[in-house]
């Protein structure tokens, strides 16, 4: 009888650690299935902030829509002048390794071209942003690792350690969620010989149309000493947006604000 | 080119005409309902000869500056721009252009939008290369610190679109032609290269005059073309077709007599050719391979004997390019062009076939503030070439910098299209500002 309640007692103890500690891998399941809209709209402005304090300037419009195996996504430059009207449709798909289809439009050229979209790990116009860090990695494509439940600003986080499959730019990602609203707080990026690259934070967040969503993105390259701050100036999530928003038309018009 | 008075109230007026349309369709409530922005850039380029081919030494080749302003006008569906160059050149006493660049109303719907008025139309999927990219006539005056993206003069006309989400039909009217532009005028140092004031004629130099095309505007004389365009997951397809003029004319020679008073007189005119086309855009990895093909009817070629009449040939261009973007900021992009005429004549002055390859590389620094960029174009009939040296830097996000140098190079045996074009290799500083 002993035996058997030791035994209870035990399974309802790991049943409840692991209650309280998911894996790694459902964590960032959990941070990936959070609602984040069918469609919608933002207004972002961004700061390049360089190790003397000098300031750059860019403002740009993002929309998307999802598709369930596909999101389609089209972003125009509107500020500085020098890559004003500058756009990107690009169709990314939920199968792992299947590459995005990207145009890129430029007013100059008057026409699009098609371009290869697996350059994921160049910086995303100057940012200290790769298109990868802009995009929604896809979870499949890391190990995750759970490490520990932690405070950060008051909140309470789990600490996740990610490992690519593949040989990628980053040796691993340690990643803070927040856990009342699963959301990613806290990035670390490490380089190849796993010395901290960059840390990104995410702060300000409210729900906008029932979704969580963070104001403010700040990218601070260590090695670098750059700094990019994202401010999102207006967020629409379930807006009304015609598939042919979408299309390589609408990006050669120019005309997407 | 320099514009009259005439010319400047045609524009004016082609200009009210098309403000009129966009009235139209806004109800006449343009400032109560629209945003008006207003944009543009100035740009200034110096540019001096290198002075490789001879004792001419670094000259001073090009000094101008110009304004580019630019104005937008949003009204829900409807939108109207209009742009236009006002350049100075220095070198040029009191010579101040005036050009308008774009000046067109649009309506957009869901699946279908149009152009109305001056635009510019770019078509094709090669880099620095003319195959299907034939609606807008070239402005061919300038070569030097010149892209050939800048070369594109504006049509007047219609262009309607119809779109889906994996394709695009679009369809252009133009109701009168437009020639590209030449440098005819005697103060243009490209002159003496492609319009000299004498030629040789039986062992003669003789002076020569040019004379100028008239104008048709009857609407059967008009351009027409057609573009279907299809964006897959595996690539992207377009299939063109174009009716119109040869954007360059044949030149019809007659002289005048009596000895030793010899004049030859050099009348332009212009082909009907038609074009048929398709190009290809496949995606993989790091590349993207490009491929674009035209079938050209109609074309007219001179003769070795000057004095000979032309002779009308098809042509064929085929282009292969990859591009490929390794990261970290680089961009190498190789192309290698067929260009060949179907049943060739011996008596024809180009050759059968003119290939031509390019190369180009680039790479960003700096988080994108430098961009470093060589390019070489060769043909392979003479192995003359062309090469292209620049590094811009943005000094501000509206202040770029750039400097770079064109290097016009022969053949060993023979100078080539190229090599013709030796004396104006040069280095030039360029700076731009946009706001």
């Amino acid at each position: 009888m002993r035996k058997i309640f030791l035994t209870g007692i035990f399974l309802f103890a790991a049943a409840v650690w692991s209650w309280a500690a998911p894996t790694g891998y459902e964590i960032m399941r959990m941070v990936e299935e959070q609602p984040s809209g069918d469609s919608g709209k933002q207004i972002t402005s961004m700061q390049l902030i360089n190790s003397r304090g000098s300031v750059r300037e860019r403002k740009l419009i993002s929309y998307f829509k999802d598709y369930g195996d596909v999101k389609k996504t089209v972003i125009v430059f509107q500020k500085p002048g020098d890559v004003e009207g500058v756009g990107y449709l690009s169709f990314s798909y939920d199968e792992p390794g299947v590459d995005d289809d990207t145009w890129l439009f430029l007013p100059a050229l008057r026409k699009s071209r098609r371009i290869s979209g697996s350059s994921r790990n160049d910086n995303f116009m100057g940012t200290d942003f790769t298109y990868d860090d802009m995009g929604e990695r896809n979870i499949e494509e890391d190990t995750h690792k759970f490490l520990r439940e932690e405070q950060l600003n008051g909140k309470k986080c789990w600490v996740v350690e990610s490992v690519p499959k593949e040989p990628d730019m980053y040796s691993k990602r340690i990643s803070w969620i927040q856990q009342d609203v699963l959301m990613l707080v806290k990035v670390e990026y490490y380089d190849r010989q796993d010395k901290l690259m960059k840390v990104l934070k995410a702060s300000d967040i409210s729900k906008v149309d029932g979704i969580w969503t963070a104001g403010v993105m700040e990218m601070e390259d260590l090695h670098k000493k750059h700094k990019t701050v994202i401010k999102f100036d207006e967020t629409e999530y379930n807006i009304s947006v015609n598939d042919n928003f979408f299309t390589v038309a609408n990006l050669e018009r120019g005309r997407i604000r | 080119m320099t514009y009259g008075k005439g010319f400047l109230l045609k524009r004016i007026h082609s200009f009210l005409i098309i403000l009129f349309i966009l009235l139209v369709f806004t109800g006449g409530n343009i400032a109560a309902e629209s945003e008006l922005e207003f944009g543009g850039f100035a740009d200034t380029l110096f540019a001096w000869r290198l002075g490789l081919d001879d004792s001419t030494g670094a000259q001073l080749l090009a000094a101008k500056t110009r304004l580019h302003p630019e104005i937008d006008i949003y009204a829900g569906d409807a939108y109207f721009t209009a742009s236009a160059d006002l350049e100075y050149n220095s070198l040029v006493e009191s010579r101040v252009n005036f050009a308008l660049r774009e000046v067109y109303a649009e309506y957009a719907g869901s699946f279908f939008d149009f152009r109305l008025g001056r635009q510019i139309i770019s078509w094709g999927r090669a880099d620095g290369l003319e195959i299907t990219d034939i609606i807008c006539p070239k402005d061919k005056t300038e070569i030097i610190g010149r892209e050939y993206d800048d070369s594109r003069l504006p049509v007047d006309g219609l262009s309607f679109r119809f779109f889906g989400t994996f394709y695009t039909i679009e369809a252009v009217l133009i109701p009168f032609f437009t020639p590209s532009a030449l440098p005819t005028d005697d103060e243009n140092p490209l002159s003496e290269i492609f319009f000299p004031n004498t030629i040789s004629f039986r062992g003669m130099m003789i002076p020569v005059t040019y004379g100028e095309a008239k104008r048709s505007y009857d609407l059967k004389d008009g351009e027409a073309a057609v573009r279907a365009s299809f964006f897959l997951p595996v690539a992207d397809f377009s299939f063109y077709f174009f009716r119109g003029w040869e954007d360059e004319p044949f030149w019809n020679m007659s002289v005048t007599f009596p000895p030793p008073n010899f004049e030859v007189r050099l009348d332009p005119e212009y082909g009907r050719i038609w074009m048929a086309g398709l190009d290809a855009a496949f995606p993989f990895a790091d590349f993207v391979l490009r491929l674009e093909s035209a079938w050209f009817s109609g074309r007219r070629y001179m003769c070795d004997a000057p004095d000979a009449e032309w002779i009308g040939k098809d042509q064929i261009k085929a282009m292969a390019g990859l591009d490929w973007t390794p990261g970290a900021g680089w961009m190498i992009t190789a192309q290698y062009l067929e260009d060949w005429l179907i049943d060739y004549d011996d008596a024809l002055k180009r050759d059968e076939r003119e290939p031509l390859a390019t190369l180009s590389l680039s790479k960003t620094l700096l988080r994108e503030t430098l961009k470093l960029s060589a390019a070489a174009m060769m043909g392979f009939n003479y192995f003359d070439s062309v090469i292209n040296i620049s590094a811009d830097y943005a000094l501000t996000d509206e202040f770029h910098l750039s400097a770079g140098s064109d290097i016009f190079l022969p053949g060993p045996d023979n100078d080539g299209y190229f090599g013709m074009l030796k004396k104006f290799s040069s280095v030039n500083i360029k700076g731009r500002f946009n706001f």
